[in-house]
């Protein structure tokens, strides 16, 4: 299977199979991650063709001292932080969807709503994040990037990167019922 | 960062590690990437295309076309062999006009091999050819080439065993009553069978050659006319279909014709 250094090769010498193949490669990691910043499928769609003409409009300057994969998601971020600025979305034509569907139908009643419910919480949860904590959270839990790398992709110092998170899960730990949580271990710990 | 929490803290982050795999993710579809794709082919930067480049391509798919000898199944080949046996076979025994047999069979081995053309996309497998650096496309294109050369060695077999079995055959003749049915049916065939999908319009593909070209050659009227019809006709006929069938093929390198994923 060919590295992303030699699609890139080709693809900087013309070669739409290669770009063929490196889209089909990363297209669900960065829709996903545009999904999960702005919780709308058709929004995400556009968002993430955009990102990859931005790949390619750019390609030339991708240098291989960084990771292919973490140049490619910084380029969803910058994008997706283009957006949030954009009078598109200002204007509010552009409202997030939060209540998309995504029922498996081979499930029974109960079970998909369980789950459904479950997901909406979540997915309203990480909504209500400040746009920064929302990166970290993102980057760091659903796509598995170290600090380090989201450090790069979203061009904060180490330790920024760190608080972010650790802010964005207290948050969520509130947002999520982790109040009543706390509440019940100090609780414990004070021997009530 | 968590050196200093505690062990509640970690607790729920687990918890919210498992909540977070509740959020699951509808992706779109592959045809609604395959559009994403499509409209990305502009932005990939211009190839300069010299005559190097070309020579180039036309090696790379040459070398792709010697792999895929490998992937098409035995199958084929038999079965094409045997069609081509049976043709001999009437001609020589049950005394068969050789002309029409060889206008009944030339498109017979083209038919078979647009099932190993397009067997990948019948059988859900491009998936996995997509991991390696060819688009479908040009894996496609590889195994037409692979199928149009073992055609073309059959059919020349088949006429040189004809014309030496049985002098009195007209060489020109023969050509004519090879080409002009397989351009034709190739023609419209690559065209149909590259826009629809499924197995069983392949089979009818076949099914109403081999329905259509024996049933017409039956008939005493058409095969007098086939006979005395100028050879400009022909000419004609040969290379009409040899352009659109060029013409589809290089829709198809630049991958705007072919639905391949549902």
């Amino acid at each position: 299977m060919p590295t992303d250094d030699e699609l890139i090769e080709e693809v900087r010498k013309g070669s739409q199979a290669a770009m063929e193949v490196l889209t089909r490669r990363y297209y669900k990691l960065i829709y996903a991650i545009l999904y999960r910043r702005t919780g709308d499928p058709s929004i995400s769609y556009d968002l993430t063709q955009e990102v990859f003409i931005k790949m390619l409009k750019g390609i030339d300057t991708y240098s291989q001292r960084s990771q292919f994969r973490t140049w490619l998601i910084t380029i969803a971020i910058n994008h997706c932080r283009d957006y949030y600025k954009s009078k598109v979305f200002k204007q509010g034509s552009a409202e997030v969807v939060l209540e998309d569907t995504h029922i498996d139908e081979r499930q029974n009643v109960p079970f998909i709503f369980e789950k459904k419910e479950k997901r909406e919480q979540v997915k309203r949860a990480i909504a209500e994040l400040p746009e920064p904590n929302k990166e970290c959270i993102i980057l760091k839990y659903f796509h598995d990037l170290t600090f380090e790398e989201i450090s790069i992709i979203t061009s904060s110092n180490l330790s920024t990167v760190k608080s972010r998170t650790r802010r964005a899960l207290d948050l969520l730990k509130q947002i999520l019922g982790g109040e009543e949580h706390e509440h019940a271990s100090k609780s414990e710990r004070l021997g009530f | 960062m968590s050196m200093h929490r505690n062990p509640n803290d970690w607790a729920f982050e687990d918890e919210l590690v498992d909540l977070f795999e509740e959020y699951t993710i509808e992706y779109p579809s592959d045809f609604e990437i395959q559009k994403t794709i499509h409209t990305l082919c502009q932005y990939v930067p211009k190839k300069k295309r010299t005559l190097r480049h070309s020579i180039d391509d036309m090696v790379q798919l040459i070398n792709r076309s010697g792999q895929e000898v490998l992937y098409i199944h035995a199958f084929y080949w038999i079965t094409t062999l045997l069609f081509f046996a049976l043709g001999f076979y009437f001609t020589m025994v049950v005394h068969s006009d050789p002309y029409l047999m060889i206008a009944t069979l030339s498109p017979v081995p083209f038919l078979l091999g647009l099932f190993e053309v397009f067997k990948g996309r019948e059988h859900g497998l491009l998936e996995i050819e997509m991991a390696c650096k060819f688009s479908v496309q040009q894996i496609f294109l590889s195994r037409l080439l692979v199928i149009s050369a073992y055609h073309f060695v059959l059919t020349s077999l088949l006429a040189i065993l004809l014309t030496n079995f049985d002098t009195s055959l007209a060489i020109s003749k023969l050509l004519m009553y090879w080409f002009t049915p397989l351009t034709i049916v190739a023609a419209i065939s690559f065209s149909i069978a590259s826009k629809i999908r499924g197995g069983v319009v392949l089979t009818s593909l076949l099914t109403c050659w081999l329905i259509i070209g024996v049933s017409l050659f039956q008939i005493p009227l058409i095969t007098e006319w086939f006979e005395h019809v100028s050879i400009i006709y022909y000419l004609i006929l040969i290379i009409l279909s040899v352009s659109y069938f060029t013409y589809q093929c290089f829709n198809l390198k630049r991958s705007v014709q072919i639905e391949t994923f549902n």
